[in-house]
């Protein structure tokens, strides 16, 4: 059992949750920008009116 | 002596010119102010989660956070885990933010303009602006100070080498607006995040768990690890973190554009849901190192300002190579956080200063070109502002407390607004002015150590000011009921 385990597996869950984000947000979010560029050409956004 | 070389260049610039070709492409897509402030609303989960992500890590973020591991050990976490037990808790339940969202408003002032008028709307922006601009003044010079300790350049050069990102985050910015801040915190998130994950893993292999461990506590005692014990802690301390930290959620303006960006009030959850557990790592990550720098640094190599030990311990225990990695990914995370906060302020300035001040509303080639003239006059103001001012304490705290000029206060109306039918603009004037005093009160005396009393107060005044104005009033607001229910 390491020293402070309260500390130590939240030190290492974080660690390894970034490195998991790194991966799994990388390539999901590369999906989600090709999809906004697809659709910011198409004109297919909707908004409210500006003021 | 840091070992940063021809390599870690090569790192550092491959790094500078992707997040420029990437920030100007999106410029072809910014047709009208809706597209420049929030992207068209064309935001997405993983965009969002990787934006959110890397806008609130800024080299400011590694520094503040650092150094509270260096003060107050894992207890310096603590901001950090309440902050993401506040994310998941409004993602969860959509506490505000539903119908934030829904309303459709582009910034949060212009909501409260519906409930509460337009003077409320136009107080709102200026301590939101406000609170805002003192907050980021600082970041230039600390970040700076960050990246010449690490890489081993002379301290003279800080002012150039920051005017000069500051310059390309500028470009970027003004020409694409929330697009390019998008785009381009994309790439940074994920060059900041293999570096966190690569020094952390290093730091953790070259110092050692349990060393750290029992080097902390030999040095600070229980409190290292139960904030209830810190010596710079305590119950009114955490409370006032509690409060703080669920406004943060509620109302930071960089936070909140991506709720106002994504593409509907359920994206907007589960980005809040999804993100919430980064936050713990993002300040125990820092901590960490700053941990390793108490444990590690001899008496000789250990500066007098404690703001500076977690990059000197960098710039000792890192090879070459692996320096450019953390410089790139630390200059990301502070672009991004930059462009970010750049866009955030100028947004509120333009929609909800300038434009209620004017009969006849701008066309949208001229509101883009106030935006841009408006993002362009904020980094000339940073500049000349992080130059002189000087910290009367602990990073965090300051930026705590310049936060809470306006968190308090826009965190009542904006539930008030959403929740409460009897709340008007008497109430609302009250419990702006109310909040922002303690702060400002705090900031003029410089009393370093009454920051958590000061920003209690703040909450305490701004609810007291909502609650009194409201019931004491018949103001007629123009609309007497809540704004919007989910």
């Amino acid at each position: 059992m390491p020293k402070q385990p309260f500390w130590f597996a939240l030190t290492w869950i974080s660690i390894l949750w970034y490195g998991f984000l790194v991966f799994y947000v990388g390539w999901k979010g590369f999906a989600d920008i090709l999809r906004m560029i697809r659709d910011l050409k198409s004109g297919q956004q909707q908004g409210p009116t500006l003021q | 002596m840091s070992s940063f070389g021809w390599i870690d260049w090569g790192i550092v610039s491959i790094y500078m010119i992707g997040t420029m070709v990437a920030g100007l492409a999106m410029r072809r897509y910014v047709g009208k102010v809706e597209h420049f402030i929030v992207a068209g609303r064309e935001m997405d989960v993983y965009l969002g989660i990787a934006s959110l992500a890397a806008t609130e890590f800024g080299i400011i973020t590694a520094m503040y956070t650092a150094e509270l591991g260096f003060k107050n050990g894992f207890a310096g976490a603590t901001p950090g885990i309440l902050m993401a037990l506040a994310m998941a808790a409004v993602g969860l339940t959509g506490f505000v933010i539903t119908p934030l969202r829904n309303s459709g408003a582009l910034t949060i002032p212009e909501l409260l303009d519906r409930k509460f008028g337009r003077q409320v709307r136009w107080l709102a922006g200026v301590v939101i602006v406000l609170g805002g601009l003192l907050n980021m003044g600082v970041f230039l010079r600390i970040g700076g100070e960050f990246l010449m300790i690490v890489s081993g350049i002379p301290l003279r050069y800080l002012e150039v080498t920051m005017t000069i990102l500051l310059l390309t985050v500028l470009v970027y910015t003004t020409l694409g607006g929330m697009l390019s801040v998008l785009v381009t915190d994309y790439l940074q998130f994920l060059v900041m995040g293999v570096g966190l994950v690569l020094v952390s893993v290093l730091v953790a292999l070259k110092v050692g768990w349990p060393e750290i461990v029992v080097g902390v506590e030999s040095r600070l005692g229980p409190g290292a690890f139960n904030p209830l014990v810190s010596p710079e802690m305590g119950v009114t301390y955490i409370s006032w973190q509690a409060l703080n930290q669920l406004a943060v959620v509620l109302t930071w303006q960089t936070v909140i554009q991506r709720v106002l960006a994504s593409r509907d009030a359920r994206v907007a959850r589960r980005v809040y849901t999804r993100t919430s557990f980064y936050f713990v790592g993002r300040f125990l990550i820092p901590a960490f190192w700053g941990m390793a720098a108490l444990v590690t640094l001899d008496a000789v190599r250990m500066p007098s300002n404690s703001l500076h030990a977690m990059p000197v311990f960098l710039s000792t225990l890192l090879p070459s190579g692996f320096i450019g990695l953390v410089i790139a990914s630390m200059l990301a995370a502070e672009m991004s956080t930059d462009s970010s906060y750049l866009l955030t302020w100028s947004s509120i300035l333009y929609n909800d200063i300038v434009c209620p001040l004017r009969r006849q509303p701008f066309s949208e080639r001229q509101g883009l070109y106030v935006n841009r003239l408006i993002i362009v006059a904020i980094g000339v103001f940073l500049l000349f502002y992080g130059l002189w001012y000087q910290l009367p304490g602990r990073v965090w705290d300051y930026l705590s407390i310049t936060g809470n000029i306006y968190l308090s206060s826009i965190s009542v109306l904006i539930i008030a607004c959403c929740y409460w039918k009897r709340a008007n603009s008497v109430g609302a004037v009250a419990a702006i002015l109310g909040g922002a005093l303690a702060p400002i009160v705090f900031l003029l005396s410089g009393l370093a150590e009454h920051v958590a009393a000061a920003g209690l107060a703040s909450f305490g005044l701004a609810t007291s000011g909502m609650i009194a104005g409201s019931l004491l009033s018949r103001s007629k607001t123009p609309k007497e009921q809540p704004v919007a229910v989910p």
